[in-house]
């Protein structure tokens, strides 16, 4: 064979387009591999977010919105594993604060079986049914069902109030009339002229 | 007077004394309602009045009403002035009370206020017991009342000290009363409320009430009362219905009942304190008030 003729005009120009062709394919491959990197992370981290409002929620006595879990992350690539590495910190840390709030929890049962416990002691008044606080925080409110993520914890179900007892009817108080004026010996004021 | 009079007195059954001594008493009714009387043309006071610029000579009751109108002028500046009769024919007073049309007599015109009236200088003689008005004819039924029962108490006070004088709504307590305590007098309302609105508990005290509940008329299509303002010449007292005065003479207590009427519910309070008085007054929508100088009298408050 014989040595390829000296490049053509028309093919050196062919291979300049299949080369910028392949150039621009190469960008656009890279970009939608940029963009699958970078989603999953935003998502992860908004589930966090919503993970953490699911537990003030329930204290408040407020139904929890529901939380989708995290979308897996399709095909990462190697720059991915970094993230992937900062995404598993974060859900550790949200484990922690869980696990804190759960102790928190914990610690509020005792008072609390305590103050149903004596109710009508001094400085406990706890009205029934009646309040976001003692509904909410002391009695079962609504807790959220398949909301949680998997991670979340159980939260224990606090103690309901017992009823009060309730108060004797106080006696009926009665006012004494006002006192009649006394018979008195003349009048002034607007008396009948005399014809 | 226009008015009824009793006088009660505390004296053992069948005291003839004590009976003849209230008869006196009475008696001075008479004749002062004889002497200084506006309605009879024929009386002293009115023989005078027809001729205010020249010297008259007048029995002794009414010289002495005369000469106490004329003090009671000074010290009250002006606020109580006898030469009110002039406003009070104008508004159709003319006549004893009894007399007057209510609602008013056709074709009479509105009443209308005057200019001020310059100072009253009455000038007396006592010697011969004379009076020169000073120009303008005068009324004593304000005071006059007042005064017949100051003298009657002083005839009654030797014989029966404890006695109770009551001239139309005027009172005069000597003593005690017959079950030894204080006289207890009661306080109409002027809005007509059965019972009384206070119980006083008084001994040789007086006690007079200026209300505008009975004598009051119409005139021109306008509601009028005797309660004449002398510097205007209008009946006075806004937003007053009666006022309550108890003090030492019921002379002095008639002309203050009448001098705090006209200061209105606006001005009442603050005279009442500044000179002393022992007052008790209610507003045209039925509020009762009382001067510090009474609460030591009350006995019972209807409210």
């Amino acid at each position: 064979m014989t040595d390829a003729p000296a490049s053509h005009p028309a093919l050196a120009d062919h291979q300049r387009r299949l080369a910028g062709t392949r150039t621009a394919a190469r960008r656009l491959v890279a970009r939608a591999q940029a963009r699958r990197r970078l989603l999953p992370p935003l998502v992860v981290g908004s589930g966090a977010i919503l993970g953490s409002s699911v537990l003030g929620a329930w204290i408040l006595g407020q139904q929890p919105p529901t939380v989708r879990p995290a979308a897996t992350p399709t095909a990462p690539s190697s720059s991915g594993d970094t993230e992937l590495s900062a995404d598993i910190a974060a859900l550790q840390g949200l484990a922690q604060t869980l696990a804190a709030d759960r102790t928190a929890i914990s610690a509020l049962q005792p008072a609390g079986a305590a103050a149903s416990g004596t109710s009508g002691g001094p400085g406990v008044f706890l009205p029934q049914g009646s309040g976001p606080v003692a509904s909410g925080a002391v009695s079962s409110g609504p807790r959220p069902s398949a909301a949680s993520p998997a991670s979340a914890p159980a939260v224990p179900t606090a103690p309901s109030v017992p009823a009060l007892p309730t108060l004797p009817t106080l006696p009926a108080v009665t006012v004494p009339p006002p006192a009649p004026p006394p018979p008195v010996h003349t009048t002034t004021g607007a008396t009948a002229v005399a014809p | 007077m226009g008015t009824e009079v009793s006088i009660r007195a505390v004296a053992p059954p069948g005291d003839i004394a004590a009976h003849e001594i209230v008869d006196d008493a009475l008696a001075v009714f008479a004749e002062v309602e004889a002497a200084c009387t506006r309605f009879d043309p024929s009386s002293p006071l009115m023989t005078l009045n027809r001729a205010p610029d020249e010297w008259g000579r007048v029995p002794p009751f009414c010289y002495d009403a005369l000469e106490a109108a004329w003090q009671a002028y000074e010290r009250t500046q002006g606020r109580f002035d006898p030469r009110v009769l002039a406003d009070l024919v104008a508004l159709g007073y003319d006549r004893s009370f009894a007399s007057i049309v209510p609602d008013g007599v056709p074709g009479q015109a509105p009443p209308r206020q005057r200019l001020a009236r310059q100072r009253w200088r009455p000038r007396f003689r006592r010697r011969d017991r004379a009076v020169l008005l000073g120009g303008a004819p005068v009324d004593l039924g304000g005071i006059g009342k007042g005064l017949a029962i100051r003298w009657a108490s002083t005839v009654l006070r030797a014989t029966v000290p404890d006695h109770l004088i009551d001239a139309g709504g005027d009172c005069w307590c000597g003593g005690r009363s017959p079950d030894g305590g204080p006289w207890l007098v009661g306080v109409e309302d002027p809005h007509g409320e059965a019972g009384p609105r206070l119980v006083l508990g008084l001994c040789n005290m007086a006690s007079a009430t200026s209300s505008t509940r009975v004598r009051r008329w119409t005139t021109g299509g306008t509601a009028v009362h005797h309660l004449v303002d002398p510097r205007t010449g209008l009946p006075g007292g806004a937003g007053l219905s009666a006022v309550t005065v108890v003090g030492a003479d019921p002379a002095d207590c008639e002309i203050w009942s009448k001098v705090l009427f006209l200061e209105g519910r606006h001005g009442i309070a603050a005279e009442a304190e500044r000179r002393g008085l022992a007052a008790y007054w209610v507003t045209t929508d039925g509020h009762g008030h009382a001067s510090e100088g009474l609460r030591p009298f009350v006995v019972w408050s209807a409210r």
